[in-house]
């Protein structure tokens, strides 16, 4: 079988540091706007009377998301001029030159991986550092993290290393695009599907 | 947050109203055959494919506007094979060359076996520009636009724009007489019924608000605020343009109506994907 490489993220140590982010931008030289990792802040919950008392039952955790280079790429599929391609190992890439800048795949992929580079009227994304893994070794943000809570590889051996699932509080349903990413989810997710909570950090992503 | 969706408000907008217009100023003129002997109604068969081609033309241009780097957009032909983007732009441009055609053969040939089949061309090409359309927006990852309240508000803008233009077109082009009149009585007829449809639709499928719309089954952002009152106005716009017609015989009027109706429930419609 192929190998196809993607991301392990450790959502129940991610400190909400933005390291990872911030390595991304500088090693890629990203313009203001454009941001191809991004940490979500989520927090959801309400009050809950136990008797004379008002409890609190907050969820709040962080996750950690960039392109999870999918099995089954929405935007690769839609992409009208075919700027949007697959590498052998799984890696899925912009060609910078094909693309005429109509931002479907902003609407296509369910992450947001897609940025659009406004001063280029291009699309761009994570290309999970292509040229350092070609170089044999790894990707800014992983190199970046000071938790550890990040990891990269073939999924199939991210999934038998860390275990995981792709079907965490915020994200979609993984049967979208199935996803190269397993999550160790934060001890909060479960329950803050339950109470719908929501990203509050928007303007940051 | 910076709404920047305008061009492709009215691409769709005005490329589902030529799509329309198609339908009601060519089907009937060139495909019926009762209707294909009426007197009167000759100048009718240039200017109906006439106006296809403004419309279309106008909705290419704002679709420029849409695009990054516009002086690339004929790439966007390239992958007609996998993307229904690619699929809807393919689709629109063998409309308007079908329909530029129509309207020249119409000018030397009005009733030859060569428009009678350029015609079948343009209606189907039409058709495919309004089914791939849809396709692009009915995308899983907007669980918001993945729903048949998606085709059936595209095709209903189409119905409700493309017989009222037609009826108007009618009144204006043509020589006047019984036929003529008959033609645009019939047209009028349709834009009663298509916006009465329309109104319905609206209601019980209009994205996210309509009855049966799909709601978002995974909220990660609070929903923008005021999309309920538009929504609303664009209801009222679309009552009124009813009333125009039903009631008064005002076409002009209930096309601008329905117009400003339709961009504001294309408006609405942009608006709803929350993102990730």
């Amino acid at each position: 079988m192929s190998r196809r490489l993607g991301f392990f993220v450790d959502a129940s140590s991610c400190s909400g540091c933005k390291a990872c982010a911030m390595a991304c931008r500088d090693k890629n030289d990203l313009p203001s706007g454009v941001r191809w990792r991004r940490v979500y802040e989520i927090a959801g919950g309400s009050w809950r009377r136990e008797g004379e008392a008002w409890v609190p039952e907050l969820v709040a955790y962080n996750l950690s998301i960039a392109c999870n280079h999918c099995e089954k790429p929405e935007c690769l599929d839609g992409c009208p001029s075919g700027a949007i391609r697959r590498r052998e190992d799984g890696i899925v890439v912009i060609d910078r030159e094909n693309c005429l800048g109509c931002r479907y795949c902003e609407w296509a992929c369910p992450y947001g991986a897609p940025q659009y580079d406004e001063e280029a009227g291009i699309m761009t994304k994570c290309d999970l550092c292509a040229d350092l893994v070609d170089a044999g070794t790894s990707p800014a943000c992983v190199r970046a993290c000071p938790m550890r809570a990040l990891d990269f590889g073939d999924i199939e051996d991210l999934r038998a290393k860390h275990g995981g699932t792709a079907d965490v509080h915020p994200l979609p349903p993984p049967e979208v695009t199935q996803p190269s990413l397993t999550v160790r989810p934060h001890r909060d997710a479960a329950k803050a599907r339950e109470k719908k909570g929501l990203i509050t950090n928007r303007e940051e992503t | 947050m910076k709404f920047r969706e305008w061009p492709l408000v009215l691409f769709t907008v005005l490329g589902q109203a030529a799509a329309g217009a198609a339908l009601f100023l060519v089907l009937p003129l060139y495909i019926f055959p009762d209707w294909s002997a009426i007197r009167g109604v000759d100048a009718l068969r240039i200017a109906g494919p006439a106006a296809v081609v403004v419309l279309l033309g106008a909705a290419a241009v704002f679709s420029l506007f849409h695009l990054g780097r516009p002086q690339r957009a004929y790439k966007a032909l390239a992958k007609s094979g996998s993307s229904w983007l690619s699929r809807e732009i393919t689709a629109e441009l063998i409309f308007g060359i079908a329909s530029a055609a129509l309207a020249a053969l119409s000018w030397k040939m009005p009733r030859s076996a060569a428009s009678i089949t350029l015609s079948v061309l343009v209606v189907a090409e039409a058709g495919a520009f309004l089914y791939s359309m849809a396709r692009i927006y009915t995308i899983k990852a907007v669980p918001v636009w993945f729903s048949p309240a998606t085709p059936v508000s595209f095709f209903s803008t189409a119905l409700v724009l493309g017989s009222l233009i037609g009826a108007i077109l009618s009144g204006m082009v043509g020589t006047p007489g019984p036929d003529q009149a008959r033609f645009q009585s019939g047209l009028g007829g349709a834009a009663v019924i298509t916006l009465g449809v329309a109104f319905v639709a609206a209601i019980l499928y209009a994205p996210r608000f309509g009855i049966f719309a799909r709601k978002e089954p995974f909220p990660v952002a609070p929903p923008v605020r005021g999309l309920a009152l538009i929504q609303a106005m664009r209801l009222a716009l679309l009552g009124l343009a009813l009333a125009f017609v039903g009631f008064g015989s005002a076409l002009v009027p209930a096309l601008a109506a329905a117009f400003v109706s339709e961009i504001l429930g294309r408006f609405v419609f942009y608006s709803l994907p929350a993102g990730f």
